[in-house]
């Protein structure tokens, strides 16, 4: 049958690697290209792969000592250009065309390079495979969400412990500080009260003492009074009698009478005298006592009361100190005039807005991990699938399965149910792998595109199995380009067309 | 009995303090010195914390009421024991040393749990005089 030369893709590179220029015709099929070693064959990959993804630098492409190179295609009757350019600064950027069927996934899922993705990674060790399906899958793009809403949130978390926050979170204790002063403030106040009346107490009961005192001088006074009357009455009485006394007869009973009543009046004179003397004396004391208690109570009037200094004092240091305590609570609630941010704003409603923003912000980020386990889950088990299909396909027996866990953690299970560790493979064994990994890819996120790309992987393959995995790449992909080392020496790479 | 005391104090107390900050609250927003926003969020959960305060001393107070009611019927045991160990001993049923030991045991129960009661009934006149 006659090929469609329409959908031949005719290649055209020029300062490409170490390419000056290369006219090559890829066909549908499995396209062998041969060249030694530095010829140009991974310059042509480059250069191919640069037509539908932008993985590979321009820097990498453009041949050193070249400021201008061209990649050119003609494929399916359309002339598709990209150009790379040197700029004098050194840099070189690259513009023009990519194939219509171009994916920047495809250089994962379908350029078997040695040194770079999936092949690099198994012959590597690599076991774990979240980020190379998170790309392939575009879960990448939710997990760039989740972490850009989580970024967020850690941002306005950072800005919540600012020191405006978290003067506002000390509110409650400023507010337990302030009731201690209120609670002190009323003590003091209280002791205040107590000291005054017991000093009212104190100057009443002294006045009470003072008014019984003068009661008591006004009473023994007229007994003073009393006491000088009956003396009076009693001298009177002895005057009498002795006027009696000069009129009677000497020797009579009478004048014997008379001389024993001025006798009696003379003894009794003496008693109230006496009894006068030390009514005087009670009085005088009496009188010293009111006068010291007038003294006292004057003193306890005028004088300050003992004790209401200090206290005075320290209710006036309380009560500045509630009023720092109450300015500390005015600015602690709200940010300051000079915040560049949130200039004299309340802190709570700041607070409440950037709470209701990592609210929203927890919720996007709780619907795109949904989606990103949905997507990835699913794109787990899809690729789970391929690998197991491409390893029953190709007849591989020495493996029972090979699978991706929900960690994303290669596991390879031998036919005996050994598990084997990826890093103990044989090298043929790993290569292996990583082909089936990647056409397994490319069979899950990318049927429809049409290279199958292998890059001189050839060296530690036996021929037979080669061309067995080679075979069963091109039943599924309309182009397999495959490069390896040439058995003589050509000058360029040339293309063997294969079945 | 100490626990219970004890655990009902300190509740008074913190009621007390959670009372007097809503005080303090009330005053700062009176003399300006507080807006109402941070007064309303202050508040909440002050009003919160003395709800709490409240349910908790009720329900000690209820615990308390019950036991004021389990010290009674155990003083009345006592006092019921004591008539019948005096009749006892007024009968000659009962050796003299029994007597004062049994006298001496049910005297110290029977004070031991009217303290109980008294510190109680004390603890409970102070919620609700």
């Amino acid at each position: 049958m006659q090929p469609d030369m329409r959908r031949n893709i005719l290649l055209e590179l020029e300062n490409i690697g170490c390419l000056k220029h290369l006219k090559l015709e890829l066909k549908p099929g499995v396209n062998i290209i041969k060249a030694p070693n530095a010829s140009g064959k991974t310059s042509l990959i480059r250069g191919l792969t640069s037509m539908f993804s932008g993985r590979i630098p321009p820097a990498h492409i453009l041949a050193l000592d070249a400021a201008y190179g061209k990649v050119r295609i003609q494929y399916d009757g359309r002339i598709y250009e990209r150009h790379f350019r040197r700029t004098p600064t050194g840099q070189v950027g690259s513009y023009g065309d990519f194939l219509p069927f171009a994916d920047h996934r495809a250089f994962d899922a379908a350029v078997a390079l040695a040194e770079t993705g999936i092949v690099h990674k198994v012959t590597g060790g690599g076991k774990i495979f979240r980020e190379y399906l998170e790309n392939l899958s575009y879960g990448s793009y939710y997990s760039a969400i989740i972490s850009a809403a989580q970024e967020l949130i850690d941002e306005i978390s950072r800005e919540l412990a600012g020191p405006s926050f978290e003067k506002f979170e000390m509110l409650p204790l400023l507010l337990t500080e302030l009731t201690d002063l209120h609670i002190k403030r009323d003590q003091i106040k209280e002791e205040i009260e107590s000291v005054k009346a017991r000093h009212e107490d104190a100057v009443r009961a002294l006045a009470e003492k003072m008014e019984q005192k003068k009661a008591e001088f006004s009473k023994e006074e007229m007994r003073l009074s009393e006491l000088e009357n009956s003396l009076t009455q009693e001298e009177e009485r002895e005057r009498q009698l002795l006027s009696f006394l000069e009129v009677a007869d000497g020797s009579s009973k009478v004048a014997v009478q008379l001389k024993e009543g001025i006798l009696n009046s003379k003894n009794q004179q003496q008693r109230f005298r006496e009894e006068i003397a030390r009514q005087n004396k009670l009085l005088q004391n009496l009188r010293q006592d009111i006068v010291k208690l007038e003294n006292q109570l004057e003193q306890k009037k005028t004088k300050p009361v003992e004790g209401m200094e200090s206290l005075e004092k320290s209710l006036n240091d309380v009560n500045k100190a509630i009023i720092l305590k109450e300015e500390e609570i005015q600015h602690a609630e709200r940010f300051p005039q000079n915040d560049p941010r949130y200039p004299g704003r309340l802190v709570i409603e700041v607070r409440k807005e950037l709470l209701r923003k990592i609210e929203w912000l927890n919720k996007v980020t709780e619907h795109f991990q949904e989606k990103y386990m949905r997507r990835m889950t699913s794109a787990r088990l899809r690729f789970n699938s391929n690998v197991a299909r491409a390893f029953e396909e190709l007849g591989l027996k020495r493996f029972e399965n090979i699978f991706l866990d929900q960690d994303f953690v290669l596991h390879i299970v031998r036919e005996n149910g050994v598990r084997q560790p990826v890093e103990t493979l044989s090298a043929s064994e790993k290569l292996t792998v990583s082909l089936i990994l990647m056409l397994a890819a490319k069979e899950t996120f990318l049927p429809d595109f049409p290279l199958f790309v292998i890059d001189e992987l050839t060296l530690s393959y036996d021929p037979a199995r080669f061309k067995q995995i080679v075979n069963y790449v091109a039943k599924r992909v309309p182009y397999v380009i495959v490069t390896c080392l040439a058995s003589e020496m050509p000058s360029k790479p040339e293309v063997v067309y294969a079945v | 009995m100490s626990s219970w005391k004890r655990s009902f104090e300190a509740t008074c107390r913190e009621l007390e303090m959670a009372r007097r900050k809503k005080q303090a609250l009330d005053e700062l927003l009176a003399k300006n010195r507080m807006s109402q926003p941070t007064y309303q969020h202050l508040l909440s959960s002050l009003e919160e914390n003395i709800r709490h305060l409240e349910a908790h001393q009720r329900s000690l107070a209820q615990k308390m009421t019950k036991r004021v009611e389990e010290l009674q019927r155990q003083i009345e045991i006592f006092r019921l024991l004591m008539a019948n160990l005096e009749m006892r001993h007024v009968s000659r049923e009962v050796m003299p040393e029994t007597y004062e030991k049994n006298k001496r045991t049910l005297t110290l129960g029977l004070e031991a749990t009217e303290n109980e009661l008294n510190q109680i009934r004390n603890a409970l006149a102070r919620v609700a005089p």
